[in-house]
């Protein structure tokens, strides 16, 4: 199997990264900094003997077209894709974001991927073994005003997935678009919470252990469903009052 | 900018408690937004005796998600691994165990980073035969924010890297170690006890075996204070010759200090019992048995709870390294203080060592005492008397494990110490890098 991350360099991604080169599958690393993504691949050759290509770029500036034929030639078509950059600007929103932080924004967790997606998909499509997985947010349950931009791009990005899901139906690619709860990673460094912070790796797992699913805003890990259910009953007069 | 959050830090004996701040980099970007100025101090796993990782005026910096290894070369004769310093013990440990190749001296946990080992220079169970964590270090690359990213060895910064190994973190962050590895000739030990009478039955028995032994250790017990006191047993390690494989760490409790309200479960009345249990086991029921080598390098891995049990009060530990041709004269004297003040020990344990001292290192040719205290018990006094004990018979005290050790007593102690702060000054007059415990002995 050949996968490609998108957001390999830390966190989640990299957590998938390894999770994906125990299983044995081939990997073509996106992020930034190439620092890092040639650090993961010689740890991930070394200690899986995987085949792991990189290459290094902000994913705002890189064509979907180009990183698919970067990806053909060093590794070969693309069996499953996974979309897992993202960034929020967790403290600030509305007034306080510059126009130019609202379009990093929005092109880092939605535009960006659903061109990787759409650039991919001929080749996610000829696999027997197809697999897209979007990586979304519990901030996306419900409207509220905090890390609105953020929770408004990847909701923007579940829509697409979900259509997405219609034209895929009846084919071999399987697509899972994931809303994930708070995880101990860079992005939450220094947050505290009262919900318990997931370890990439956990959550890693389980969306390896998905792939042959599909499923559209499946909540990860799984109690988060429960959680976001009871918020999003909450009356609409108490939930505006509420300062989370 | 780095993000920044506070913490509070323990160390691992509860003696040093800290509010501080702490970053953790996860990305190699950190060395472009690392602050050219202010106080710093990198932290691996954080499972130090003493406060080295962290301090009040300090940002912590935690590197344990720089753990990828870089470089692997299991070439017959010269195996060689090149790693990230934020890798533990148990990752590495992981990796080798099944390729036959391990780290040839390894501290006491799994937990341990490559970092804190050369930042310690720390030794193994099998110190007079493999030396310090030095012996295995070969080329290090080292960030300073003021001098960027150097790469040193023993013929390249030579300086920096003699300062950086052992250097307590002072000389900036260790990103990455290219070690020698050494081949595992049987993932099995064959492990006997061997029971003493006393200390001095002991350095008899240690001496019979110390040749022929691959690792040696001793249990010690210092709750009865008659003429038996710190019986106990060696315990002898040699590889064996069986080549099945052994199954892996896989797993083990962490270390990791947090507040905890506990109280100490170890007393006067509990000590002697535990003592008395721990030695009939071993030498009665186990005198004899086969072991995965891991299992006999980490002992603490599977009884972490080991360390809780001292409840919030915490222990002290004292680890001496008596010169060789002091040590029986010593042991006269340590005894005497022993039964003079009568001080709780929950464990003794003993070893040999080879080698030179230099610098601040934890070295030299002799017999290493450890105990470990319950503090405030006995008659009051007794650490300040061992102190002066060791100054008078030329013992050193390891600065790793005992968060109670004064600048005043290093300086008596380790003949290196004005030397260590002069080439520091020298090669950092700014002090970049900086812990509670380099605050408090003003390395
Ligand atoms: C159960 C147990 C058993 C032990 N057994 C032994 C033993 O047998 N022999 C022995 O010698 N020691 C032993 N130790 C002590 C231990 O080996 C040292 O304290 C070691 O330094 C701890 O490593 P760490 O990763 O937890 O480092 P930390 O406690 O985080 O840091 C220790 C020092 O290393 C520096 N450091 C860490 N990472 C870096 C880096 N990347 N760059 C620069 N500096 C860095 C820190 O600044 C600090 O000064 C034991 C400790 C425990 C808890
Ligand atoms: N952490 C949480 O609690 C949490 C909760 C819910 C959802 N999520 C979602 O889970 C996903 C992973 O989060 P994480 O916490 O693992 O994040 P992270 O630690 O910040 O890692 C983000 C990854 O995305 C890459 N990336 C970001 N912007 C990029 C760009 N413009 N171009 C190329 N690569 C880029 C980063 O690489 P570079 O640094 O090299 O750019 C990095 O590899 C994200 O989509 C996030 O929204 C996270």
């Amino acid at each position: 199997m050949k996968s490609v991350i998108i957001g390999a360099s830390a966190g989640l991604g990299r957590a998938l990264a390894e999770e994906l080169a125990r299983h044995g599958h081939d990997l073509f690393l996106v992020a930034s900094d190439p620092r890092d993504l040639s650090a993961i691949r010689s740890d991930l050759r070394i200690r899986y003997s995987s085949r792991v290509e990189y290459h290094a770029g902000d994913i705002r500036a890189l064509s979907g077209a180009e990183l698919r034929s970067m990806c053909n030639s060093k590794i070969g078509k693309a069996d499953c894709l996974f979309l897992v950059s993202g960034q929020s600007d967790l403290d600030r929103d509305f007034e306080k974001l510059s126009e130019d932080e609202i379009t990093r924004l929005v092109e880092v967790n939605f535009s960006a991927p659903v061109r990787i997606a759409t650039a991919f998909l001929p080749d996610l499509l000829e696999s027997r073994n197809g697999a897209l997985v979007g990586i979304g947010s519990v901030a996306q349950s419900r409207p509220r005003s905090k890390n609105t931009v953020y929770a408004a791009s990847k909701s923007a990005l579940e829509f697409f997935f979900s259509g997405l899901s219609q034209r895929l139906h009846g084919t071999k690619c399987r697509i899972q678009y994931y809303r994930v709860g708070y995880m101990k990673t860079g992005m939450t460094f220094g947050r505290r919470s009262m919900v318990p912070y997931a370890a990439p790796a956990k959550v890693a797992r389980r969306i390896v252990q998905g792939l042959k699913k599909d499923g559209i805003g499946v909540y990860v890990p799984r109690w988060w469903g429960a959680l976001m259910l009871a918020y999003k009953l909450l009356p609409g007069f108490i939930f505006r009052r509420l300062k989370i | 900018m780095m993000p920044i959050d506070t913490r509070c830090f323990f160390s691992l004996d509860r003696q040093s408690e800290f509010l501080s701040k702490y970053a953790e980099p996860d990305r190699y970007s950190f060395l472009e937004k690392f602050p050219k100025t202010g106080r710093f101090i990198p932290r691996g796993s954080g499972l130090s005796y003493v406060a080295a990782s962290f301090g009040k005026d300090s940002v912590s910096v935690g590197f344990g998600k720089f753990s990828r290894i870089l470089e692997f070369n299991a070439d017959a004769k010269a195996p060689m691994i090149t790693v990230e310093a934020g890798i533990t013990l148990h990752a590495l440990h992981i990796f080798l165990c099944p390729r036959g190749l391990r780290v040839p001296v390894e501290p006491g946990h799994p937990q341990i980073s490559i970092g804190g080992c050369i930042a310690f220079n720390v030794f193994g169970k099998n110190q007079f035969k493999e030396g310090l964590f030095e012996s295995c270090v070969e080329e290090l690359e080292v960030f300073h924010p003021q001098k960027g990213v150097l790469k040193c060895s023993r013929a390249e910064n030579k300086e920096l890297f003699d300062l950086t190994i052992g250097g307590m973190g002072l000389t900036g962050v260790i990103l990455k170690a290219k070690l020698r590895l050494a081949r595992i000739p049987s993932p099995w030990l064959r492990v006997r006890n061997i029971s003493f009478r006393n200390l001095q039955h002991m350095v008899e028995v240690l001496q019979q075996v110390n040749d022929s032994a691959d690792a040696l250790n001793t249990f010690n017990d210092f709750s009865v204070f008659g003429k038996n006191m710190g019986q106990g047993f060696v315990t002898v390690s040699n590889f064996s010759d069986e080549h099945t494989p052994a199954k892996l760490l896989e797993s083990f409790h962490s270390l990791d200090r947090r507040p905890t309200q506990r109280f100490s479960y170890f007393n006067a009345l509990s000590i002697p019992v535990f003592g008395f249990a721990y030695r009939t086991w071993h030498t009665k029921f186990k005198s004899e048995e086969k072991m995965p080598f891991y299992q006999f390098n980490y002992p603490v891995a599977g009884i972490s709870f080991y360390f809780d049990w001292y409840g919030k009060k915490g222990f002290i530990e004292r680890q001496i390294l008596v010169p060789e041709a002091s040590v029986e004269k010593y042991i006269e004297k340590f005894e005497r203080l022993l039964r003079s003040y009568r001080p709780q020990v929950v464990l003794g344990s003993c070893k040999f060592f080879s080698g030179k001292q230099r610098l601040l290192h934890f070295a030299g040719r002799g017999l290493v005492i450890s105990i470990d205290v319950v503090p405030h018990t006995g008659k009051a006094g007794f650490h300040e008397a061992l102190d002066a004990l060791n100054v008078d018979m030329g013992a050193i005290d390891n600065i790793a494990k005992d968060s109670r050790i004064s600048r005043e007593l290093i300086r008596r102690e380790y003949p290196d110490y004005e030397k260590v702060r002069e080439r520091m000054a020298a090669y950092d007059p700014n002090r970049q890098f900086a812990s509670a415990l380099s605050q408090k002995l003003s390395v």
